[in-house]
């Protein structure tokens, strides 16, 4: 399924637009517990776990989005935000969100 | 031993001996940490000169000649933490107010860090340009023990083009 941030596709052509997708993952933003994590704070610099967590459950919000997209019967999400805001003390919502469209190949 | 004399000689002896291991791991790790974001910076420098001629920016459309055949949402993100030492020092500093260049570091490290992984990902894909760059910036808490680390995410849309591709830019100016 075609994703862009862009208002439209390079190279195709919108032909119906089917609303405002959306897709979410919860997560919890504590750094603290894990072992590793405690141990790299030492010296400090990336958190590598914590990047490929945070990664996974970005790209579930992505999946959740382009399932809710798929169900309109779209193809394709254009104007793909992320957005992410603080639900209680600890925990962040991950929003990806963006416009489901039916595209063909342009014809010129 | 005049240690073993006091009564609580020995518990006094470990106590200030498990303390100065602590202050020692403290500076080691601040050092350490030094180190190794100056060579953070130096990589970040380095892998932007390599990629100078990739042209970014945050404009809805591209500005090319040539018409891109193909488009591509990537993302990247990177987490980073500052070292205990550091946030006891910025945690003084919020005592007073101000700038805490601690803190603006680690932002800017991390920013230009998941712009460059953006730019690496949108290149390897056999892109040409990436356009409509956003970033995403959320704290990170530790409430056990306070650090304080930050989570950026760059994304944009990354443009393939067809065998009569665009013309590099001749003129990158280094990512903010």
């Amino acid at each position: 399924m075609l994703m862009t941030n862009t208002e439209d596709i390079p190279g195709m052509t919108i032909m119906e637009f089917h609303g405002v997708v959306s897709g979410s993952t919860v997560r919890t933003k504590h750094i603290g517990r894990d072992i590793m994590a405690g141990l790299k704070n030492i010296v400090g610099g990336e958190l590598k776990g914590y990047t490929e967590l945070l990664a996974d459950a970005r790209q579930e919000a992505i999946d959740r989005m382009l399932e809710d997209a798929r169900t309109r019967g779209a193809n394709a999400v254009v104007n793909v935000r992320f957005t992410t805001s603080n639900i209680t003390q600890g925990a962040s919502e991950l929003l990806a969100y963006g416009t489901a469209v039916v595209v063909k190949k342009a014809v010129d | 031993m005049a240690v073993n004399s006091h009564p609580l000689g020995p518990l006094l002896y470990g106590f200030l001996v498990s303390l100065a291991s602590v202050a020692a791991l403290l500076v080691a790790g601040f050092i350490v940490g030094t180190v190794l974001e100056r060579r953070h910076f130096r990589s970040i420098k380095a892998r932007n000169e390599r990629l100078k001629t990739f042209g970014t920016s945050n404009l809805r459309r591209h500005r090319l000649a040539a018409e891109p055949v193909g488009a591509k949402l990537v993302t990247a993100s990177v987490v980073m933490s500052v070292d205990h030492f550091r946030h006891f020092l910025a945690s003084i500093r919020m005592i007073f107010g101000g700038r805490i260049q601690t803190y603006e570091r680690l932002v800017r490290r991390a920013r230009q860090e998941a712009l460059l992984r953006i730019r690496e990902a949108a290149r390897r894909d056999g892109a040409a340009s990436l356009i409509n760059v956003r970033f995403e910036t959320s704290g990170l808490a530790d409430l056990s023990r306070g650090i304080g680390g930050v989570e950026v995410l760059a994304y944009g849309t990354a443009l393939r083009f067809g065998a009569s591709g665009p013309r590099p830019y001749k003129f990158m100016k280094e990512g903010a």
